[in-house]
């Protein structure tokens, strides 16, 4: 692998989006991935595509953690995995480690994979039930012809144990483990070949409350231990604030606001950004009934036919109740970009606003900070 | 702001009707045969709940949350299921009233919300079809009367633009609004008791907010009794008046919600309260994760269920108690908690060791 050969000045913190330091691993630029849909009938003529990632754009530091929020459909799990091109991306460009590496196939592409890894969402779906956890396991080694020191069942046995999981477990099947060890199986899989980069795309939603903690705690150790950025796919607002430096909040296929993670969730500037973050029902009844909660109305717009201009501005408090005509115009007629409004904060919105008594409580940032 | 709307407002006029006890649960037992053993899945648990109140039940996958509302609807009939103890409703025993009586009840005076909208809609008919069928069953009306009450129940759960969206297919509904199509199907004959089992756990927060809304809206329209069953502590936080923990089968902390919130009493309460990342709080750096796995139901620890992940067992003066002994459960209480640790030295080690971390 080439070094990176990105120059400073374009990580420039304002530009990008969070206080940023290192040296950018990944960078994705006006990536898209479009499906294109069939017409119903005799004659079947493509028709319009659904656009479930149109336009993202985002770096990512080797050793960080990019938490990718929105709602189901919002095209963040398709983000991940086309950034992994495990789904060819329809336009954009994916640089790693300063090389590009968009549309990059076969023996080229094996290779990258040894770097840049996925962790599922569903333990039950991810692991093959006629394999054994060392056939599992032990495949990267295998596909990879990675040479291993002692053999690839004392890797395997040792990645076993890194993971919390009983090595002498080695020949027994997926289906003999909880949610929790299979999801430990699958984050043993992903680092085998000591990648750079895993996208975990929902890690922990499948798992009890008691057990999530497990493997978020299992999830950061790996991360220092082995210095491996992560792209992290969730919905959970919470479990995102947690592990996340940076984090970016989507909405139909597009990047709405991008900052660091305290800022994000102390000082959030997109209307959606501030309807998502009151949504989250609070472990606390007495603030529960003091939250200042911003209901949105309707559905998620098709992603076939978005709305013109800022996609959001269907569901928009600020659209609805504050902005006068010729400012609404503006929110039908142009696309807002995703660019910077403070220092190292960005969002894609025409008339953004600072709100910190959306966030849960007034003292979520850190005193440290 | 002036799209904000403040929950408490809403809160402070929820009937908090107290007197009968509408729905009384008594030692309820539910165990199921299997191959490999009997599967205890609610060994023994005890409820009561009063009108225009809203019991949260929370726990893990597995403790018996689940099995205790299809229990109550009578969902275990002609199953092999060994069903014993008492589920009174305004005094009649549900698990001795015929099947001809318990669907009269079903329906009309207890109702269900499932998790997943899509597999309890049936996909070959109409939503309309669906909840006219359900008001049919309990009210001799025309066709057209029962259809009028279905677009005006549409309309209250905020379904936009009922005429036509009740003619339409479940696979035509988003999630929410398949979601929002149960609830005005399982409220369309105004149940005296209202069982929600995990409602919002498929829907994204946005919606989750929506739907919470309206169930907490509509309660106060009817009066009715609700049983939410979830794992998310923020959603009962936000809805209930009384918060029941569930472990292995078994009650092991119950009490209002501020008591069980801010002085939960319970090491495994104290494990779900401390692991979870708080959106609230100041950052931590490390979670703190309840060690080990959920308990087989097969072969459950001998003891109290959960002693193998207690962090606390030397707290209690002779810890084998916890191994040999079920610790008991004292419905009567207004916080009654299973735990062998002394209350006095619970308290203590709450203030002492929790509360900071919580």
């Amino acid at each position: 692998m080439t070094e990176p050969t990105v120059p400073a000045a374009a990580r420039d913190a304002g530009e990008t989006g969070g206080q940023r330091s290192g040296d950018v691993l990944l960078r994705v630029e006006d990536l898209r991935k479009h499906f294109p849909l069939k017409t119903q009938g005799l004659i079947r003529r493509p028709s319009a595509p659904v656009k479930a990632v149109d336009g993202i754009s985002f770096d990512l530091d080797a050793g960080e953690t990019l938490g990718l929020v929105g709602e189901s459909g919002c095209g963040k799990s398709t983000a991940g995995r086309t950034v992994l091109q495990l789904l060819e991306p329809t336009s954009g460009k994916i640089t790693y480690r300063g090389e590009d590496v968009t549309g990059a196939k076969g023996e080229r592409l094996r290779g990258l994979r040894s770097d840049m890894q996925m962790v599922f969402q569903d333990p039950y779906g991810s692991l093959n039930p006629r394999h054994t956890i060392g056939t599992i396991i032990g495949a990267p080694f295998i596909i990879q012809k990675a040479k291993t020191e002692k053999g690839v069942r004392a890797e395997v046995q040792s990645l076993m144990e890194r993971v919390g999981l009983n090595p002498e477990h080695y020949n027994r099947y997926p289906h003999e483990f909880s949610g929790g060890q299979r999801q430990r199986i699958g984050i043993a899989r992903a680092v085998a070949l000591r990648p750079k980069l895993i996208v975990c795309d929902e890690p922990v939603s499948a798992l009890d409350v008691s057990i999530q903690a497990q493997v978020v705690n299992l999830l950061e150790d790996l991360q220092s231990e082995f210095n491996l950025a992560y792209i992290f796919v969730a919905h959970d607002l919470s479990v995102v604030r947690h592990i996340s430096d940076r984090v970016a909040v989507m909405y139909l296929g597009k990047i709405m606001e991008l900052a660091d993670r305290d800022v994000l969730y102390s000082k959030p500037m997109h209307p959606y950004t501030h309807s998502l973050m009151s949504a989250v029902p609070v472990p606390d009844p007495k603030k529960e009934n003091k939250r200042n909660r911003i209901l949105l109305t309707g559905d998620l717009p098709s992603p076939i036919n978005p709305p013109s201009g800022c996609v959001f501005h269907t569901r928009c408090p600020r659209y609805r109740t504050v902005l006068s005509d010729t400012d609404k115009a503006r929110c039908t007629g142009e696309v807002p970009q995703l660019e910077p409004k403070a220092t190292g904060h960005l969002a894609a919105c025409h008339f953004p606003e600072v709100r910190a008594d959306v966030a849960a409580a007034e003292d979520t940032v850190a005193p440290t900070q | 702001m002036s799209e904000g709307i403040t929950v408490a407002e809403v809160a402070a006029d929820r009937p908090h009707a107290l007197g009968e006890d509408f729905l009384q649960v008594e030692n309820l037992k539910v165990h199921f045969p299997t191959e490999d053993g009997l599967v205890k899945s609610v060994d023994g648990l005890s409820f009561d709940l009063q009108r225009g109140r809203t019991l949260g039940i929370v726990g893990e996958s597995g403790s018996g949350k689940s099995v205790t509302s299809q229990a109550i609807m009578g969902l275990h009939r002609g199953s092999r299921a060994q069903v014993s103890g008492q589920i009174l409703l305004d005094g009649e025993d549900l698990l001795q009233v015929s099947d001809e009586r318990l669907r009269k009840l079903r329906g009309n005076d207890i109702a269900m919300v499932f998790q997943d909208p899509l597999s309890s809609l049936h996909p070959y008919y109409t939503i309309g079809n669906q909840i006219v069928e359900a008001y049919k069953v309990h009210h001799d009306v025309k066709n057209s009367a029962a259809r009028k009450r279905t677009i005006e129940m549409l309309d209250r759960v905020g379904i936009p633009n009922p005429q036509r969206r009740i003619d339409q297919y479940p696979h035509e509904f988003s999630g929410g609004m398949r979601q929002r199509a149960m609830i005005a199907m399982a409220l369309i004959n105004d149940p005296k008791l209202l069982i929600a089992d995990e409602p919002t756990t498929a829907l994204d927060v946005t919606v989750q907010a929506q739907i919470l809304e309206l169930i907490l809206d509509l309660q106060r329209e009817f009066g009715s009794a609700i049983i939410i069953i979830t794992h998310d502590l923020g959603v009962v936080a936000e809805m209930a008046d009384d918060i029941l923990v569930m472990y292995a089968g078994k009650s092991v902390e119950r009490g209002p919600v501020n008591d069980v919130f801010y002085t939960p009493q319970m090491p495994y309460t104290w494990g779900l309260l401390s692991s979870m990342p708080r959106i609230d709080r100041v950052r931590e750096e490390r979670l703190n994760p309840i060690r080990g796995n959920p308990p087989s139901l097969i072969n459950p620890p001998s003891g109290c269920a959960f002693n193998p992940r207690c962090d606390f067992r030397h707290q209690v003066d002779d810890p084998q108690r916890c191994v040999d002994e079920v610790p008991l459960f004292d419905p009567e209480q207004l916080h009654p908690v299973r735990c062998h640790i002394v209350p006095a030295r619970r308290k203590e080690i709450f203030e002492s060791t929790i509360k900071p971390r919580l």
